[in-house]
């Protein structure tokens, strides 16, 4: 496993575009493995959270044949995108186990829940990043990476090559379009 | 978008944000030209920047719920100082144990809430010690204390409690085979635990049965006041608006707004007390959920109305239930809160006039509020969409009218139109950019008033409606003493029709003191108008017209209308500048209210007192009698305090007590003012002012008055500070900027606001300067200065106006360029600052507040020479001649014995000044 990761985070940071289409189901399945092997051994009462997932995946899928400076930017690059993923599947089902039954019943395998009983936001923001990301890509990926991923401005702004000072800009729109669009909960824009 | 645009957007975005908040407006519009839509994206992009806030936060994971090991792992633990002896009960959010002090020799029983959800723990407890004074202030015997808070090892919150034995009000009620009249009984003590709570401005947000304990004598118990709001995140305004509201509430008693995540207010409970008792009195829940999906919730809370309860069945006390409690419980349970009963004390009084067989206030809904609720769904997608214009009224109406017989016809037209107009006065006019709407509402509601006008046959009842209708009309457009649509031509029109009519009715037999009362307030009205357009002599007419009328009528007059009249005629000589006149028909209005309020109970009746001292006080402050308006402002805060204890008090009250410090603090010590030097005092008050502000502010985040206010308060708070203290005087007017920009942000600025912002600036400013940040300094005051500058007069008697603010940020300017050594520009702001104050002292030379700036900007000449002269020595006598002529202003004030003691402790400084070698 450390392997492929590696292997395709290498080539992912070279320009091949393919290999973040194999990197991204491979740090899925394992960080929704982990989080439920992880909570199903705790105390019943344990939360844990993303962020500290996604630092414990990277040690133990990222070996040190990559370079420090750019793998584990783009490691959190990609485990911040598939966190939100992983959180929104959750919020989804979750919220329709609710629907249908009537009576929440959680069953064995959703032994994850995010723990808000009203994921209504999670998913209003995860709808309105993927109209951000129709028009201007990078944004979404900042939000991700500073949200989900819980990376700082210099860890995005090395993931995505550009200036801290820029991440921080764009942040500051990406916030305001995001917030306004959640808002207003409809795809309006210019 | 295409990738050009949105480059635009982003571009501007960024440039918009280096400007401060009130050249931004000027900066887009120069930038973006013609592209109006390029302009009104990045505005309201701007109106969503919020970069000390979150859009959510990450919820972490949790493991699935193992609720029974870990309660039984709790027992026998420690919290805090207490010892967990067993679980009493569990709910949604966690469970309570029943425990004891641990170090307490007399093992006194508490009961813990212990949370067992990750939530934002630090954050949540910060709010909690905020709110703690508060809630452990609550004193009552039907109210369970609470003790005690904090977070364990593990950091899970809990809240210690005053330990209650006894059982849900349902399940007494249920097991003791309590009497219908037993019943209804117990619940008004509910009632009356509630209506406390309320006075102390606590709100519970989810009363049910599950928190109202009885205990085995029968004496009901309120559990968890206040803790609602400690669990939900996010009290600023924007936050309030998304939709992160964690959802405490309990379906079966939460009300439309709660469901809606709309702002929570008494009238919350007021509903939760109406489905409390609607389960007392049926043995059944007001509502059937077919899902707890969000959508099921909202459609069975916001749009079903429940069955009536003496149709629900399932209760052997279901004969009893007449058509009164019918309509009690559902008064109560009203969807629109502001329909609902107005205080737990009024629904508690319904129910006592039910027990003694008196006719009780609450009605049947009819057909007029199912009309209602139509106009109000339309007005709802008119708000959210501002797509559906107002024609969707005039349609129901048109619809209405034909269907109707004739007799009804009218009586429907008017409804509707009163339905309309309270609401384009009501909720709509705190929403910020909805004033096209209104606008085109009040046009649709004219078109059928007019229509009805000319109608043939109507009684006088109905002609007064209609001139009342009128009247409300023109306030909505042009009455500038609160928000409005700023066409003075149209409301001076419209009172004229109101006039009209009034006359009519008013003058023949003589007998129609409502006529009379609405002919006085509409010139007075009209009055107002001519006066805030600037033209005063026609201001003039009109009032000395009302005023005529009264004379006329003066064995007929209500105290009402005495009082109304009386302050705008003591207006009036204040704007010409005659402050004795003035203070002397305001001491006239005060005794009219004082009387009145004596013999009226009515809201109106008693907040007159207080409006009429701040008043007195205000033209006392001016006049330089700085005790007077002390104690004028004092009986303003006296009045004020008794008037927010009644329990029909609602947010306007209590924001007349913060009103009140304010004042007080004003002319204690803030030294823009004429004051009295007491600084201590001052700050006491203004945090008084504060601390009731953001309390009422938290309450209904949306009333923009309320926030406007609070901002002065900050503002007065910074300015008090400022000379002691800069650095938390920069915090308070950071605050005071805040609130500002967020009210400023999405609709076209009024001079008001303009001119806040500018005081704003100014006071920054001078912080900034005495921190040493000049450049900073400079640049905010250079800001301000433009501002002021394009402001024309305002007639508000509590701003500075804009004459003797540019001349105070001259004189600040002036003070950081001689600092600098650049004594040209000193020279030239100084010159203009006593310039300006001179001609502004000139024209009005009875106001003590301009004798004051101009006695300012003397000084500050003076100061300047005495700088320069350390250079150039022959300069000296320059310097003393400026400082002699403050030093007259302010001896001439002591010689007419005025605005002491602040002119002799002026006049001392002053003095000092020139003797210094």
């Amino acid at each position: 496993m450390p392997l492929d990761v590696t292997k395709l985070l290498v080539a992912w940071n070279e320009g091949n575009q393919a290999a973040l289409d194999e990197l991204i189901p491979l740090v899925y399945q394992d960080l929704h493995q982990r989080a439920r092997n992880y909570l199903r051994q705790e105390r019943p009462d344990h939360t844990l959270r993303p962020t500290a997932l996604i630092h414990e995946a990277y040690l133990r899928m990222v070996n040190d044949k990559v370079p420090e400076w750019s793998g584990r930017a783009h490691f959190f690059a990609v485990a911040s995108r598939v966190m939100r993923q992983i959180l929104v599947d959750h919020a989804r089902r979750h919220q329709a186990g609710k629907r249908g039954s009537g009576v929440a019943k959680v069953n064995l395998d959703e032994a994850i829940v995010p723990s808000v009983s009203d994921n209504s936001d999670l998913m209003a923001l995860d709808e309105a990043l993927d109209r951000l990301a129709e028009f201007d890509g990078r944004k979404c990926r900042i939000v991700e990476m500073r949200y989900f991923g819980g990376c700082t401005v210099e860890e995005t702004a090395e993931a995505l090559g550009i200036a801290g000072i820029t991440v921080m800009r764009e942040m500051r729109l990406a916030e305001a379009w995001l917030r306004r669009a959640m808002l207003r909960g409809d795809s309006a824009s210019v | 978008m295409t990738g050009e645009r949105w480059h635009q957007v982003e571009e501007l975005f960024a440039a918009a944000l280096e400007h401060p908040l009130p050249e931004r407006e000027r900066f887009l519009d120069q930038f973006c030209g013609e592209d109006r839509d390029l302009k009104r994206e990045v505005v309201s992009l701007l109106a969503c920047d919020a970069p000390d806030e979150r859009l959510l936060e990450i919820p972490p994971f949790l493991s699935a719920d193992g609720s029974n090991d870990r309660e039984a792992a709790v027992i026998g633990r420690r919290i805090g100082p207490y010892r967990v002896r067993s679980l009493i009960g569990r709910g949604g959010m966690g469970a309570v144990y029943l425990a004891v002090r641990d170090d307490d020799q007399y093992q006194k029983q508490v009961a813990i809430k212990l949370l067992n959800r990750g939530m934002d723990t630090g954050y949540m407890l910060s709010r909690f010690r905020q709110e703690r004074q508060i809630l452990a202030n609550l004193e009552h015997p039907f109210i369970a204390r609470l003790l005690d808070g904090g977070a364990t090892e593990e950091g899970l919150p809990y809240f210690v409690m005053e330990y209650v034995e006894g059982v849900p009000i349902t399940d007494f009620c249920a097991r003791g085979g309590l009497s219908l009249h037993e019943r209804l009984r117990l619940f008004r003590l509910v009632c009356e635990a509630v209506q406390y709570a309320h006075q102390h401005l606590v709100v519970h947000r989810d009363i049910k049965p599950g928190n109202i304990l009885t205990t085995k004598e029968g004496v009901p118990k309120l559990l968890d006041f206040g803790i609602a709001k400690v669990l939900e995140p996010g009290a600023s305004p924007a936050a309030a608006l998304t939709r992160s509201e964690l959802r405490m509430f309990t379906p079966d008693y939460a009300s439309p707004e709660q469901v809606r995540g709309l702002p929570v207010s008494t009238a919350t409970d007021i509903y939760s007390l109406g489905a409390v008792l609607y389960e007392l009195l049926t043995g059944q829940r007001p509502h059937r959920f077919h899902s707890e999906a969000p959508a099921d919730l909202d459609h069975a809370i916001c749009e079903v109305e429940p069955v009536k309860p003496s149709m629900a069945g399932g209760s052997e006390l279901s004969s009893q239930l007449s058509g009164d409690l019918d309509n009690i419980v559902l008064a109560a349970m009203r969807k629109e809160p502001q329909r609902r009963y107005a205080s737990a004390a009024e629904l508690s009084e319904d129910v006592r006039r039910h027990i003694e067989c008196l006719p009780v206030l609450a009605r049947e809904d009819r057909w007029s509020y199912r009309l209602w609720k139509f106009v109000r769904r339309n007005r709802m997608a008119v708000i959210a969409a501002m797509l559906i214009s107002a024609s969707l009224v005039g349609v129901t109406v048109v619809a209405l009218l034909q269907a109707g017989r004739a007799e009804r016809r009218f009586e429907l037209a008017r409804q509707l139109a009163n339905a309309v107009v309270a609401d384009i006065e009501g909720p709509l006019e705190q929403l910020p950019g909805s004033t096209a709407t209104r606008a085109q509402m009040i046009q649709t509601v004219l078109r059928y008033l007019d229509g009805l006008a000319r109608e043939p046959g109507k009684d006088p009842a109905f002609e007064l409606e209609m001139a009342d209708t009128y009247r409300q009309i023109a306030d909505v457009e042009g009455n500038p003493y609160r928000p409005n649509l700023g066409r003075s031509a149209a409301a001076l029109e419209h009172l004229q029709k109101a006039m009209a009519i009034y006359e009519r009715l008013a003058a023949p037999a003589g007998t129609e003191a409502r006529a009379l009362a609405g002919l006085i307030a509409t010139s007075v009205a009209a009055s107002d108008i001519e006066a805030r357009s600037g033209n005063i002599a026609a201001a003039e007419t009109r009032l000395e017209k009302a005023s005529a009328i009264a004379h006329r009528n003066r064995a007929r007059l209500v105290p009402q209308t005495e009082v109304l009249l009386h302050t705008r005629l003591g207006d009036a000589k204040l704007r010409t500048g005659d402050v004795h006149s003035a203070l002397a028909i305001y001491r006239r209005a005060v005794d009219v209210a004082v009387r009145w309020a004596g013999s009226d109970r009515g809201m109106e009746a008693r907040n007159a007192p207080f409006v009429s001292y701040v008043r007195l006080g205000l033209a006392e402050l001016d006049s330089g009698d700085l005790y007077g308006a002390l104690r004028s402002f004092e009986e303003s805060l006296r009045w004020a305090e008794a008037v927010s204890r009644q329990s029909a008090a609602t947010a306007y009250e209590h924001a007349t007590v913060a009103g009140a410090h304010r004042l007080l603090a004003n002319v204690l010590g803030n030294p823009d003012n004429l004051n009295l030097g007491d600084r201590p005092q001052a700050i006491l008050h203004a945090r008084a002012a504060i601390r009731i502000g953001e309390r009422l502010a938290a309450t209904d985040p949306r009333d923009v008055r309320i926030r406007e206010g609070l901002a002065t308060a900050y503002r007065s708070m910074g300015v008090i500070l400022l000379e002691e203290n800069p650095e938390e005087a920069l915090m308070s007017l950071q605050k005071a900027g805040a609130i500002s920009q967020h009210l400023n942000a999405g609709q076209p600025a009024s001079a008001k606001l303009r001119h806040d912002a500018a005081v704003d600036q100014m006071l920054t400013g001078e912080c900034l300067h005495r921190l040493h940040r000049d450049r900073e300094a400079i640049q905010r005051l250079e800001a301000a200065l433009d501002v002021a500058k394009s402001l024309t007069a305002t007639s508000r008697l509590d701003q500075i106006p804009p004459a003797s603010l540019v001349a105070r940020l001259h004189r600040d300017i002036g003070g950081i360029l001689v600092e600098r050594g650049d004594h040209d520009e000193a020279y030239s702001n100084y010159s203009k600052a006593v310039a300006l104050s001179e001609e502004a002292a000139q024209r009005n030379p009875s106001s003590m507040k301009l004798s004051r700036e101009y006695a300012d900007s003397l000084e500050s000449m003076g100061r300047y020479y005495a700088t320069v002269a350390a250079h150039k020595p022959n300069l000296t006598q320059q310097s003393r001649a400026w400082f002699q002529k403050s030093l007259d202003i302010w001896r001439s004030l002591k010689a007419r014995n005025v605005a002491e003691p602040y002119a002799t402790t002026r006049q001392l400084q002053v003095a000092a000044l020139i003797a210094k070698p």
